[in-house]
């Protein structure tokens, strides 16, 4: 048997972390099958662009260590994670997707990366992510592909801390979310994605896209899980960073029922453009969450592609002026497809871009009032699940529309409000692909929100499921 | 040839000219097409002035036009 084969790599943060308390596991032989594990289904999949073995090894055998000593830091102690590749660690590359920060190895953790390791959790590698978190993969590292059918894109930008995380090559992940990519890329392979609210995770550390729309949060396979990350990261940083206010270690509170907890629905919620199947999942879900004692309330939201395009004027600007030097300086370090979106970016008028923080404020004013009658709303993620690899158009119900804006149309307004949203898996399609339902609340509320995937998760079995993935 | 329905190459060259930004011979086209359709979202968000204004005046928010 070779060395942690034993180890169940599906097993949960909270399972494995109880087996290294009670011996039953080790630091050590957990990272050895992760690694094996990863070794196998990398070339499959390419979920990581790099797998830090010695340096997870190095930790792993240090924290057994204190486990000999009487030392346990907490559920994370001896957990293996992958981080995104645009989440800076000291001595590991840390590439962004890029090619012009291919060579880059920062010299200090990021703060959620000491943060992570203060708790004892282990950096297995660094995971593959669109080029600078920005709409495509770089040909240098190549696209994620999703583990419940590899020809299907796990979407972007942080696939790759997603499908690692649905396909068993770690126990849990951080990605980063500008306009839903924790979302999307979560729901697509069916595991949990949460985009903490603004200014409850620090960002130092963390290669910026917007910094005002810039999100890091975590992913898992159960929305415990997720919370047990989001503990460990939602705190004040010694930067003065982050304004952690009322997002506190409360992980014990996700189970607490749902009885009289008002869900907001928003009356354009099953319309034509969603997918059938996928409305069909979400309106069971929702009647899950009813059964639980949820109280559902009509609501009425901004319009969605609205606030797509206010977050695509705002964020095309901010990445077209960070870049405006490099890309003249090192053009062919950026791919085609970026180098036109940044170029792109240079021709937003300043009206335009002063016009969408305009139009942000009302789609923040409108949600303050729509919180102030639920304590959260629940909408899809993605109108339909995971599409081909390549796809530049998607069939809604018999129509055919452009993947964007249209497939992102739920999950921008939230980084524009800054809110809490949470992907939770709910189901598959007739093909076999995972679909999800999202769950917003009130900023600083994460714990409400995880609260609801949670009594979801509790009465559901759908995240038990794990893909059979080809091996080569 | 300035055949290109939309934003033509001719602006488009002579913003990157006037901005050092130096664009391929074979990739101007797309650059053309990604602006037009950009243009056309810009054209849609500039439309949304009366929209945002109703949005908050509907859930009566203070704001200051």
């Amino acid at each position: 048997m070779a060395a942690g084969e034993h180890i169940d790599p599906w097993l949960s943060i909270s399972e494995l972390s109880s087996r290294i308390r009670a011996g039953e596991a080790s630091p050590v032989e957990v990272v050895k099958a992760i690694v094996e594990r990863t070794n196998t289904l990398n070339p499959v999949l390419n979920c990581y662009i790099t797998v830090d073995e010695v340096g997870a090894l190095e930790q792993a055998q240090y924290l057994e260590d204190l486990l000999t000593r009487g030392i346990n830091l907490g559920p994370l102690h001896g957990v293996p994670i992958a981080l995104k590749d645009n989440i800076d660690t000291a001595g590991v590359r840390t590439t962004v997707g890029s090619r012009v920060f291919a060579d880059r190895v920062p010299v200090a953790d990021a703060a959620v990366v000491e943060l992570l390791k203060s708790r004892g959790a282990i950096v297995v590698g660094k995971t593959n992510m669109y080029e600078l978190a920005n709409g495509s993969w770089h040909p240098d590292y190549g696209e994620t592909r999703n583990p419940w059918d590899q020809t299907r894109s796990c979407y972007g930008s942080s696939g790759g801390s997603a499908s690692a995380v649905a396909a068993g090559m770690a126990y849990g992940s951080l990605g980063t979310d500008t306009g839903g990519s924790i979302r999307y890329p979560a729901a697509l392979c069916g595991v949990v994605g949460l985009k903490p609210t603004y200014g409850s995770v620090s960002r130092v550390g963390v290669f910026p896209l917007s910094p005002d729309l810039d999100h890091v949060g975590p992913i898992g396979r159960t929305v415990a899980d997720v919370a047990l990350q989001f503990a460990a990261i939602s705190r004040p940083s010694t930067d003065g960073e982050a304004h952690v206010e009322a997002t506190q270690y409360q992980v014990d509170t996700i189970d607490d029922d749902i009885n009289g907890v008002r869900i907001g629905i928003p009356r354009t919620q099953n319309d034509e453009t969603v997918d059938s199947e996928v409305q069909g999942a979400i309106g069971a879900a929702i009647d899950v969450l009813e059964q639980q004692g949820a109280e559902l309330v009509d609501v009425d939201v901004p319009d969605y592609l609205t606030s797509c395009r206010v977050v695509w004027t705002i964020f095309s600007a901010t990445v077209a002026q960070d870049h405006r030097k490099l890309v003249r300086e090192r053009p062919n370090d950026y791919s085609k497809t970026l180098r036109t979106s940044l170029l792109v970016g240079e021709f937003i008028p300043a009206v335009d871009y002063v016009h969408a923080q305009r139009l942000r404020e009302g789609i923040r004013a409108a949600y303050d009032e729509v919180m102030k009658t639920v304590d959260v709303v629940v909408l899809p993620v993605t109108p339909v699940p995971a599409q081909k690899i390549g796809a530049e158009m998607i069939n809604i119900n018999g129509r055919i529309e452009p993947v964007w804006p249209v497939f992102e149309r739920y999950c921008p307004q939230f980084n524009a409000t800054g809110m809490p949203a949470l992907s939770v898996p709910c189901g598959f399609s007739q093909q076999g692909l995972p679909i999800a339902f999202q769950v917003t609340g009130r900023s600083f509320d994460d714990w409400m929100v995880l609260r609801v995937g949670s009594a979801y998760q509790n009465a559901t079995r759908w995240h038990n499921s794990h893909p059979a993935i080809v091996e080569p | 040839m300035d055949s290109h329905v939309g934003i033509s190459e001719q602006i488009v060259r002579g913003y990157c000219d006037l901005h050092g930004i130096t664009v391929r011979a074979d990739e101007i086209q797309d650059l053309c097409d990604a602006l037009t359709d950009a243009i056309a979202d810009l054209e849609l968000l500039r439309q949304c002035d009366a929209s945002a204004w109703e949005m908050a005046v509907a859930f009566r928010v203070e704001r200051t036009p």
